[in-house]
């Protein structure tokens, strides 16, 4: 009986989170994972239709985190020059969500499921450069301190008031940390 | 009090719940659409031998892997590569069994979810005569939303395989896909 009540309310939690998440999924997204010093990334996954990857079993080591933005239109571009906010590359670290606004569109990037990484939490960056032409934003760096180490990815596109909203509640918080004023 | 009885437990567990095989570290898997070929992830096996691919769209998939030459391989034993070898796999483990010039392996698949009949299409097809050259080890459906499915790549000795290869021969479940 106890355990019905309790899978049922973790059930209705799930709907709610769910209903309550701000933004869309991005799909088609590219996120690599490069271990520090190796040419290769140690791994990839392309984001489907929920926005989400998830990485495991990763080894020892200092690793880095870099992503593609695919291009945002319609409502999740609209009003994007009229809204107030500095902000341009945050990260809330209690609630291990990145803030990214760029050319592309205004990024959430909530983390998760996190497992054996060094102070349980991703080090927020950003450092934006062009592979082969295609523009790629390093948004963290993280040290997996045992061995199967895993954490979840989850990229969402907000509406420009949205973004403006979420960050002027979250930007007095002691958790939040700017990275980057808008030029 | 309760600490120690349930590292004594792990213990005891971790006795007599050995994987078979070694880990391989440094084996490249990759994860394609099929039909076409569009890399969807990509991993590199850590310690563990192990990678897991989540959060996959409705479709159909092949897994690669590109495995180091271990040192029971066949080129090493200078057999030739053009030798036949044995491909087995067995449905209700998910465990594929294979030889190639790299050496002697167990794939063992483990959290299917979401899948076409909770399973996945065995396969073996080498992509070039090289002998590190991408093997393709199986093809999926994700018929739900958000398929997922772990794998492990371990090394076999000769005598280990046979060994494996013996113990399920009778097992209903063992198809010998080639041999």
């Amino acid at each position: 009986m106890k355990t019905i009540l309790l899978s049922g309310l973790v059930g209705i939690l799930g709907i709610i989170g769910f209903l309550f998440s701000p933004g869309e999924p991005v799909p088609g997204a590219e996120i690599y994972i490069r271990q520090e010093g190796q040419n290769q990334p140690a791994a990839f996954m392309q984001t489907g239709d929920n926005g989400k990857a998830t990485f495991s079993h990763l080894t020892g080591g200092l690793y880095r985190i870099e992503i593609t933005l695919p291009q945002q239109s319609g409502k999740l571009m609209r009003g994007r020059d009229d809204i107030n906010c500095e902000l341009q590359v945050g990260y809330h670290n209690d609630k291990k969500q990145y803030f990214l606004r760029e050319a592309e569109g205004f990024f959430t990037i909530n983390y998760s499921k996190i497992k054996r990484l060094a102070n349980k939490n991703v080090t927020p960056v950003y450092n934006l450069f062009y592979d082969n032409n295609v523009k790629v934003v390093e948004i963290g760096k993280f040290e997996v301190s045992g061995n199967n180490a895993s954490f979840t990815l989850e990229m969402r596109a907000q509406k420009p008031k949205k973004f403006e909203k979420m960050v002027n509640k979250l930007k007095d918080d002691i958790e939040m940390v700017t990275i980057r004023n808008a030029p | 009090m309760k600490t120690k009885i349930i590292n004594s437990e792990t213990f005891l567990f971790g006795l007599f719940s050995s994987k078979p095989g070694s880990p391989v570290t440094g084996a490249k898997v990759w994860l394609e659409t099929e039909p076409g070929k569009k890399l969807i992830a990509f991993q590199q096996t850590g310690e563990s031998g192990s990678v897991t691919l989540a959060y996959l769209d409705k479709g159909v998939y092949k897994i690669y892997l590109e495995i180091p030459v271990q040192k029971n391989a066949a080129v090493e034993n200078e057999v030739s590569a053009s030798a036949n070898f044995m491909v087995g796999y067995h449905s209700k483990k998910m465990m594929l069994f294979f030889q190639n010039p790299s050496g002697n392996f167990l794939v063992k698949f483990s959290d299917a979810e979401n899948l076409s009949e909770s399973n996945l299409t065995p396969m073996h097809e080498t992509e070039s005569a090289e002998t590190n050259a991408r093997v393709a080890v199986c093809k999926f459906e994700v018929t739900g939303k958000y398929g997922k499915l772990s794998l492990r790549l371990a090394t076999l000795s000769e005598n280990k395989f046979q060994k494996q290869l013996k113990k399920y021969e009778h097992d209903a479940g063992m198809a010998l896909i080639s041999s």
